[in-house]
């Protein structure tokens, strides 16, 4: 059985608040450092498959009347260079308006070095070559975007573990980030 | 629809329920007629200056146009719809109407000297509480504004707005600046503290071409492309956050069309999805916004083959949309029985009287 596990790159590949995009067998990943944890996004975006992770890392900007600019940012979103669309690097949830209805991540684990060293002699765990992309710098940031409601787009995540210095993503569909349950919990 | 009514058909046969009428016309037959309205001042201003009157309402209406008044409504010697008595006999009591909504498009907007505007418009407002709705009950009004200078429309609206009889605040389509803009937020203010509706309405000064790209050839472009205006305003308005400054704000869109809306708001609705970070506090999708703050007059109507205009009428969304109106005494013969047939009975009742009726608190 093929491999579900590559090594997309090295630790220090990536500033804080920096993104690369990596391919994978045969996708194209974006693999995010915000908050000094690593987050894996597909380049592809939920709403017509503009090259997401090309995007911009951008702060959410909410308003509470004409003229009024309330600008964060200290978030961890991305927007989609076609649409403008904005999502979560952690979590793949788009993010729109207070009043806009709602929206999927793929998780990005950092693994074990010993373990991923052997599993890469043992030709289990693939090496992919990294197209590193330098982006604005942002700040750690817990938890949900204030003031605005979920999109109803949710990018797919990646997960990607660190393992020693190495990045490794893991395309095992078990592997994902339960970007469904966000979605649930958002509603609820 | 400027309906006469079908000289075959009675008023109920078309329709058995309650009618309001939600566009009719008054037009101030000479300057003369509102010197009892004026300052001493101001009679002498037009005297000494032969002065007879703004040009922008014959720039919109030219007065022997057909779209202007329909033949049969053009009373000898004297201007059309400039009596209540002529607004009786063609249109109150033939249509049996429960009320009706008198906007008088005087073209204040076209004149330059503020304090002159501002007085005519009081004149014009005096002389309609007056000549009109004093005498008859089934009346209401808009009110018009010097709509170059948001204080002195301000004023008029504190001066007037509390009168029972006047329900709105006539804006024309088009004007120097866009409405939405923030100099005018403070004129929706007092549209909205005064529990009144702005009332988007075809005119405005003459000043300006009529289209976005330079001035047509003819009329008939200038009239039939005025949706675009009303477009415009409408883009505008909901761009420049008037409805989160006046969050109750009624709007009320006139003799502007309403099937160019939906196509309008899809294309808006997208653009929102993906610029929304120019306008970060428009946090509702347009076309929502309309549903919520405007209602639409039926004339003209700008209406196809039948079964493509009851297609084009499920866009609109929403039953709660349209208010039917004659726009007395322009003349279009849309087809009013037509209309009605495309419509389910709850739109029916709304767009006959129900709809206005919430609307103006009638």
């Amino acid at each position: 059985m093929a491999t579900r596990k590559f090594v997309v790159g090295k630790t220090d590949d990536l500033r804080e608040g920096e993104g690369m995009l990596v391919t994978v067998a045969n996708r194209s990943i974006g693999i995010f450092k915000v908050g000094g944890e690593f987050y894996g996004l597909m380049n592809k975006c939920p709403h017509l498959g503009g090259e997401l992770c090309k995007g911009r890392l951008t702060g959410a900007l909410t308003s509470d009347g004409p003229g009024h600019y309330q600008y964060d940012p200290d978030t961890t979103l991305i927007m989609c260079p076609w649409h403008g669309w904005e999502y979560d690097v952690r979590t793949g949830q788009s993010y729109l308006n207070p009043k806009t209805p709602g929206a999927r991540p793929y998780q990005v684990q950092v693994e074990n070095g010993g373990e991923v060293t052997i599993e890469i002699d043992e030709g289990r765990v693939a090496v992919a070559d990294g197209e590193r992309s330098a982006m604005r710098q942002v700040a750690p940031r817990p938890a949900k975007i204030a003031d605005r409601a979920p999109g109803p787009y949710v990018a797919e995540t990646v997960s990607v573990t660190v393992d020693g210095d190495y990045l490794v993503v893991n395309l095992d569909p078990r592997s994902r980030p339960a970007a469904a349950q966000a979605q649930t919990e958002e509603k609820a | 629809m400027t309906t006469a009514l079908p000289l075959a058909t009675s008023r109920q046969e078309l329709w058995t329920g309650p009618v309001i009428d939600v566009d009719v016309h008054a037009n101030v037959p000479s300057i003369e007629a509102l010197y009892p309205y004026m300052d001493g001042i101001w009679v002498d201003w037009a005297v000494e200056r032969a002065y007879k009157g703004p040009s922008a309402a014959a720039t919109h209406y030219p007065p022997m146009s057909p779209r202007s008044c329909r033949p049969e409504w053009r009373p000898g010697g004297r201007a059309p719809a400039s009596s209540v008595e002529l607004l009786q006999e063609h249109i109150l009591d033939p249509w049996d109407v429960q009320y009706a909504i008198l906007n008088c498009y005087y073209g204040v907007d076209s004149l330059r000297h503020p304090d002159w505007a501002a007085a005519l418009a009081r004149a014009v407002n005096d002389w309609i509480a007056n000549e009109w709705l004093a005498r008859d009950p089934r009346l209401r009004a808009s009110l018009i504004v010097p709509a170059r200078d948001p204080a002195a429309m301000v004023a008029e609206i504190e001066r007037i707005g509390d009168h029972p009889g006047f329900v709105q605040v006539l804006l024309p389509a088009r004007n120097d600046w866009l409405w939405g803009m923030r100099a005018f937020h403070p004129v929706f203010k007092a549209i909205e503290r005064h529990d009144l509706v702005a009332g988007l309405h075809m005119g405005g000064t003459s000043d300006g071409a009529p289209s976005s790209t330079g001035y047509a050839s003819w009329y008939i472009e200038q009239y039939a492309a005025e949706w675009a205006s009303f477009a415009s305003q409408i883009t505008n308005i909901i761009s420049e956050g008037v409805f989160n400054v006046c969050p109750n704000l009624r709007m009320s869109v006139l003799e502007g069309g309403f099937l160019w809306v939906p196509v309008w708001g899809w294309r808006m609705n997208k653009e929102w999805r993906g610029l929304h970070r120019e306008v970060p506090w428009v946090d509702t999708p347009p076309l929502d916004l309309i549903r919520e703050h405007m209602r639409f007059s039926t004339a003209p109507i700008d209406a196809g083959p039948p079964e493509l205009t009851k297609k084009a009428i499920g866009w609109l969304g929403s039953d709660d949309f349209l208010m039917f109106a004659t726009d007395y005494p322009h003349g279009y013969d849309d087809d009013l029985p037509g209309l009605l047939s495309l419509l389910s009975e709850n739109a029916r009742g709304n767009m006959m009287a129900a709809t206005a009726r919430q609307w103006y608190r009638l």
